[in-house]
Parts: structure tokens; sequence; C-alpha cells
């Protein structure tokens, strides 16, 4: 069993197997070695730990990613999000950034992955002023930057 | 207490993501996603095309198409990401646009066939006379455009690997037969009304670019059934005007510099294929050996392979060339072919060769490889020797085997230009050393690229953003001269002229010794002699020999040569191309002539391919 110490001081004990989906906490135990001693995450919130536990525990059995993650070119681009992510990444704006930015600091790839394919299924086939609606974006275009703009992304025009 | 230690007492948004993740989010995007996503504020734009890199747009890029710096590895410095060419991302908007545009045709033929009264539901039933084919085409300009950008997606799709070159027990998988540019191709012409509008209602200057595309779909929706288009095909393909030492009696542009006619060889598609389409079921042919159209079949390395039996022979025959092949001829009956050509008979009938129908043979040969890279000594006469007596040998080669249409000289005269531009760079540089180290670096990749003679693999944009900075360094008359021979030959459709020159420079002096470089195509497949006997369908027909050669050309093109020998004569001359490159599973399209090419001589196309089934070994005589 591991120890997980958030920034705002709860702490949570899982299976090692679970806290292991980090790669920042594998390498911690690593480095570490076996000890009873807390680990802390001063960049994780308690209420986000624990969704990203919950992710974690779900996940606990995946193979592993392939070592070589270099080969960035070949990797599926798919935006297919399964569907237990699919539920379990079903909520507000601000908790699917907290756990994207969390998954990205504790180095879990594949909930990196689910969160930005979210973020781009939202984006998706909006306009502008949607996208802007949707993420609370100010526009800080003059008319005539706008008209501008607008002949930048010409090429991406429906005609 | 704090909501997120990372920004406290603030609430975590889109935009106080970290940038690399921004990133990431947006890569997964469609590149139309992103340009909304570009219009929405200040620092949104500046993100997406103002960053310090291309890494955003190469992503976006690798999403959709193949990796340039994989399928043409010599612009792979072109590609860094931190080049100033901005290449993914000119390209990426390039091809997008291409989409947009074809995307908006089939949507208001769609609506045309709906303000018809016309059902639009289903895309097979759809009724095709109803739509509005000249109404949608307002930006002729933009349609060609976008097929020119869609043509130049498909030539630089990633090559199928080889699958000798795996290791043994190792089936090539999925992957290693995908392409991205392919798929980008199919799906962007995913509807039949468009296909109809692409096919049959391109523009002049884009016919070559639309009719590549269409030999390698193949004959798709309306092609099986349209008598008209059946009709024009003919006129064109039986047009014996169309033959003449300029295309060397082949499927080529008639400027002495083989280049495929694509238009011509669309038209030998659809003659030859309906032909076939109607008879290859009374054939019985043997599972695998029917003959294949489609974006697949037109690929390399889809040939069937056979477990060589003979390994001796297949060294070298980089072609597949040994085996069984079939193949099918199409002839019009001379006096109809005279009547057409030089007669009045479209005068009396001007749907005459609508309702014609001509006679279509199929045959099948055993090829063997005979030399590779140097003539049989007996070039001419292959597989007639016995025979023939040596004294009529003179008398019977035909001097189409003499090869003086395309002079040997031209590439050394291309050479020559290189080097000549080489010099030039060389002293520029020693002009300037104090150039700005970057600048020279920039400046040298261009350089490299445009030496390397590889633009004609570059899109219209790219190449013209690198003839413009390669200009911009240099005043040298020699590179802006054939600089402009390289470029003018982007817009034919297919790169392969660029390696062209004309005939009255084969009389220039071979150039010094090359300089150590990269193998070209042609020394790394050198040309295959071959012969072999052919079986007719008809008992009565006189059994055969063939003997030819293929060719492959710089820019991947390969070529087909083939003469039918009867008795120890030569009599008839096939020139052709195969669709896809090489060992394509769809084969050769070509047309057939007369061996000596006399006047109002007759021609006609043919198709051939590779088997998947052998003879069986023929028993001692």
């Amino acid at each position: 069993m591991v120890t997980l110490t958030t920034s705002d001081n709860e702490t949570f004990t899982v299976d090692k197997k679970v806290a292991e989906k980090s790669v920042l906490i594998k390498n911690m135990l690593e480095d570490v070695g076996e000890s009873d001693q807390a680990i802390p995450l001063p960049n994780v919130t308690a209420s986000v730990l624990k969704k990203v536990l919950e992710w974690c525990e779900h996940h606990k059995d995946d193979p592993a990613p392939p070592e070589n993650e270099d080969k960035d070119d070949t990797r599926k681009r798919t935006t297919d999000i399964s569907e237990w992510d699919q539920k379990f990444i079903a909520v507000d704006q601000e908790m699917l950034f907290e756990i994207i930015l969390a998954a990205n600091y504790l180095d879990i790839k594949a909930l990196l992955d689910v969160g930005c394919k979210t973020v781009a299924n939202m984006i998706k086939g909006k306009s502008p002023e949607e996208i802007r609606k949707l993420f609370n974006i100010v526009n800080d275009f003059t008319p005539e930057e706008e008209a501008q703009i607008k002949k930048e992304n010409e090429w991406a025009e429906d005609r | 207490m704090a909501r997120s230690s990372i920004s406290p007492g603030r609430a975590v948004t889109l935009e106080s993501l970290p940038p690399e993740i921004t990133q990431r989010c947006l890569s997964l995007c469609d590149p139309v996603d992103v340009a909304a996503f570009a219009q929405t504020s200040h620092a949104n734009r500046d993100f997406v095309y103002s960053a310090f890199d291309q890494v955003l747009w190469r992503e976006l890029f690798l999403a959709l198409f193949d990796d340039p710096r994989v399928t043409d590895p010599p612009t792979a410095a072109l590609w860094s990401r931190f080049s100033k060419l901005d290449l993914w991302q000119k390209q990426l908007c390039e091809r997008i646009c291409a989409r947009q545009v074809l995307r908006g045709l089939k949507r208001k033929l769609i609506a045309s066939v709906a303000r018809a009264g016309g059902r639009t539901d289903d895309p097979t039933s759809i009724d095709v006379d109803s739509a509005d084919f000249t109404g949608v085409l307002k930006g002729e300009k933009e349609f060609s455009e976008a097929l020119r950008v869609l043509v130049h997606v498909f030539d630089t799709a990633r090559g199928n690997v080889d699958p000798k070159t795996l290791p043994v027990g190792m089936v090539s998988s999925e992957e290693d037969w995908d392409s991205k540019n392919v798929d980008f191709v199919r799906s962007t012409l995913d509807h039949p009304l468009l296909r109809k509008l692409v096919w049959d209602h391109t523009p002049e200057e884009a016919k070559q670019a639309s009719a590549k595309l269409h030999v390698h779909f193949g004959l798709t929706d309306w092609d099986l059934t349209t008598i008209a288009e059946r009709g024009k095909a003919r006129e064109r393909v039986y047009r014996l005007a169309n033959y003449h030492e300029r295309n060397r009696w082949g499927p080529y542009t008639g400027d002495f510099t083989r280049t495929p006619n694509w238009e011509h060889l669309e038209a030998m598609m659809l003659v030859v294929g309906r032909n076939v389409n109607e008879r290859v079921d009374d054939w019985r042919l043997q599972d695998g050996d029917a003959p294949l159209m489609g974006l697949h079949a037109a690929r390399n390395y889809t040939m069937p392979s056979i477990e060589p039996k003979a390994p001796a022979l297949e060294i070298g025959d980089w072609a597949g060339v040994t085996g069984k092949w079939y193949r099918v001829v199409c002839f019009m009956d001379y006096r109809d072919l005279w009547g057409y050509n030089y007669g009045d008979f479209l005068a009396f009938n001007p749907s005459f060769m609508e309702q014609y129908s001509e006679a279509v043979r199929v045959m099948s040969f055993n090829l063997k490889v005979d030399s590779v890279g140097v003539p049989p000594k007996d070039i001419g006469i292959r597989g007639a020797n016995v025979q023939t007596p040596p004294a009529i040998h003179a008398l019977t080669r035909s001097n189409h085997m003499q090869d003086s249409y395309f002079p040997s000289a031209q590439r050394e005269d291309e050479d020559e230009n290189e080097d000549s531009e080489n010099e030039e760079w060389g002293k520029r540089k020693e002009e300037r050393p104090d150039e700005d180290e970057h600048d020279r670096r920039a400046h040298e990749e261009i350089a490299n690229v445009y030496r390397s003679a590889e633009l004609g693999k570059l899109s219209p944009l790219s190449a013209k953003i690198i003839a413009a900075k390669a200009t911009s360094t240099t005043t040298s008359p020699t590179s802006s001269g054939s600089h402009r021979s390289a470029f003018s030959t982007l817009f034919t459709g297919s790169p392969s002229s660029s390696t062209s020159a004309s005939p009255e420079s084969s009389h220039l002096s071979p150039a010094p010794a090359r300089m150590s470089k990269r193998p070209s195509l042609s020394e790394q497949y050198p040309t295959i002699y071959f012969s072999g006997s052919v079986r007719s369908s008809d008992a009565w027909h006189p059994t055969s020999h063939v003997h030819g050669r293929v060719e492959m050309g710089e820019d991947g093109t390969v070529f087909w040569k083939l003469t039918s020998n009867y008795d120890g004569q030569d009599r008839w001359v096939s020139e052709g191309v195969q669709i896809g490159g090489m060992k394509s599973r769809m084969g050769v399209l070509g047309i057939w002539s007369d061996a000596f090419h006399e006047h109002e001589g007759p021609a006609g196309p043919f198709w051939f391919w590779k088997a998947a089934n052998s003879d069986p070994p023929p028993r001692g005589r």
C-alpha cells in the first residue's frame, strides 16, 4: 500500500498497483524504496486526487503502454473514448481541466489523453463564437482585426 | 481553501492550461476546428499562428497525411520544426482548403438534386441526371486548384513496403498497407456526384489531374453504364492521330518526354475496363487471376506474388516480370477504324462510336527475364530465332527497338546544369562569408533541395515558396532557367517531366563524371528485358512470342514495352504505364500499334496484369 498526501493535507492510502499508474509516483517509489512515509503531492487537491485514483483503480489492470513513447507519429489519433472513461470524464469544465493538470503532473499518459480528447471533442465542429461561449473566452478583436483574422483562416472556410 | 494549488484562488480555464496541453488538445482536432479556435481571441490566434515552432501544425498534418520526411527523404531538412518555410502549416492549409472546396461542391450538388425533387438519402441510387453539374462550378479556378492539390497528395502517398524486405515469417501488417494520403483522397471524393463532377466536368486546365485520379479510382458508379462517356473514350482511344513519334505511339504527352498522358490512360481504362467487365465471367479465370482496379489495386507491391521456384531468375526482377500474365486487347475492324479516322463515318452517324462494339481478345503469356540492365544480344527477334534465318534478321528488326526517341544523353545534360548550379552556390558562399549563420544554414537547406531536383514532389505552393527563396538568393541565369523548367511541369499532374529534356539537347557532350550522389531510381532499378510465349484464347490464333522491357522512370513511373512477334517478325508494339507503380496489382494500361508505324496503321488499347496462378510446367516436347 502507498500513502499519498494532497496539497490540502488529506491522505489517501491505495494499492501500490493503483498508485503506480502514475509514472511520477512509480519513479518516486523506485528512488525511495519501500517506506511507510506518505508521498506528498503538493500540486493536487483531495477532490481531484479522488477522481484520479478512481480512474487509476478502474484501469489498474490495463497493459502498460509501450516503453518507446517517442513514436508519436504512429499513435492512434482517434478521439474515441471508451464508455467508462466518457462517464468518468463527464464532469464540469473546471474539474476536467483539474484532472488534465493532475494527469500531466502525475504523468498518467492515458488519463491525459482522455482529458485532451474530451476537450478536442468539445471544440469539434464549433464556430469561433460557440467556442468563446463554451470556454468563457473574451473576444478582444476589433472589427477590423476580426475581418483580417477571418481572411487568415479562409483556408478552413466552408464553401 | 484553495480550489487548485496550481492557480490558487482562480478557476482553471482552457486558457490557463500550460501551452503544451492546449497544443495536445488542439492537435487532436480537425484543422478546421483549430482555425475556429484561432479566431476566438488574440492570445489564441497567436498560439496557433505565431508559435515559435511548427509542432502544432506538424501534429495536425501527421494526423491526416503520410510523413513527407519518410516518403521523400531528400526534403527532410525542409520539414524541420524550426524551418522558416512553415511547410507543415502551408501544406496542411492548402490540402484542407482543397478538401473544403470539394466538400462544398458536393453539398451544392446534393442540394441541386434535392431542388429538382430527387432523393438524396442514398448516394448509390441518387438521380445523377437531375444534378446541376455546370451550375455548381462557378469558381472553376478554385476547383482546378483543389484537384491539383489532391493529385499532389496522391503522388506523395507513402508507398507500400516490399513484402520481401520483411523478416522471414513476418506477415506485413495492416499498417504497412496504409497510406493516410490515399485515405484522404478516397474520403474527399467519397460521393458519386462529386466523382461524376470530377471525372466528367473538370475544366480543361485540370483535366490531367482529374484523369489521373480517375484511373487510380478505377471504374466507379456510372462508369459501368454510361453510353456517352464510353463513346467519348472510344473516340479518343481509336483516334490514330493521337499516336505518333512524339509520344512514341504510347499513352504519353506529345513532347518527347514520355510523361504519362492521363487523359489517354483514362480513356483506355474506360474502353478496356468496360469490355473486360462485360466478359470476364465468361473467361473462367482461376481464383485470383481476375483483373482488379481501384485505389487498392493501383498501388505498388499489390501484385500477387508466387513463391519463387527458380530464385536465380528472380534476382533483379524488381518488376515481378517472371510468371504468367493476362492481357486483353481491343481493336476495331480495320474498315471501321479507317472510316472513323479518315472517312466520314461520324458525319453520317455522330454516335457511331457510342454504338460501336469492338473486338476483344484475352490471352495469357509466360514471361521470363532475359537480362537486367543490358539488352540481350538478339534484341528485336526474341523467341523466334529458331524459325528465322539470319539473313532476314535485319529486315525484321523494327526500328522502334533502337530507342532513338528518348536520347540517353538527356540525363547527363541535366547533370551538367546541376553542376553549374553547384558552382554558383559555391561561389555565393565565398562571396559572402560574413553572412548571418542562421540565414546561411537556411539558404543551404533550400539550395540542397533545390539542387536535388526533388521539387516536382512538392506541391505547387511549397515549390513556389522554395523557388522564391532560392531565386532571391541567386542571380544566376542558369538556375533561374532550370527552375522554370522544373516548375512548368508541376501542373501537368505528374512530376515525371521534370527529369526530362528536349531532344535538341541530346547532342550536347556528356557531362564529367557525376559526383557521388544517391543512386537514381533507374540505377536502383535497371531496365529488365524479358521474353515469353503467348497463348491466345482462340484456337485459330497462332502462338506467338513477345519480347520487351520494363523501365523505371525517375519519378517512380514504371514503363512497359512489349513487342509481339509472329513467325519471326515483329508485328505489334505496345507501350504502357503500370498504374500504381512497381508491382501493382492493377497492372499496365496502354496502347498497341503497328510495329513499323506505317501510315494509317491500326492501334488499340490493352490492359495486362499479373496472374496469381502459374501455368503447370510444360511437358517435355
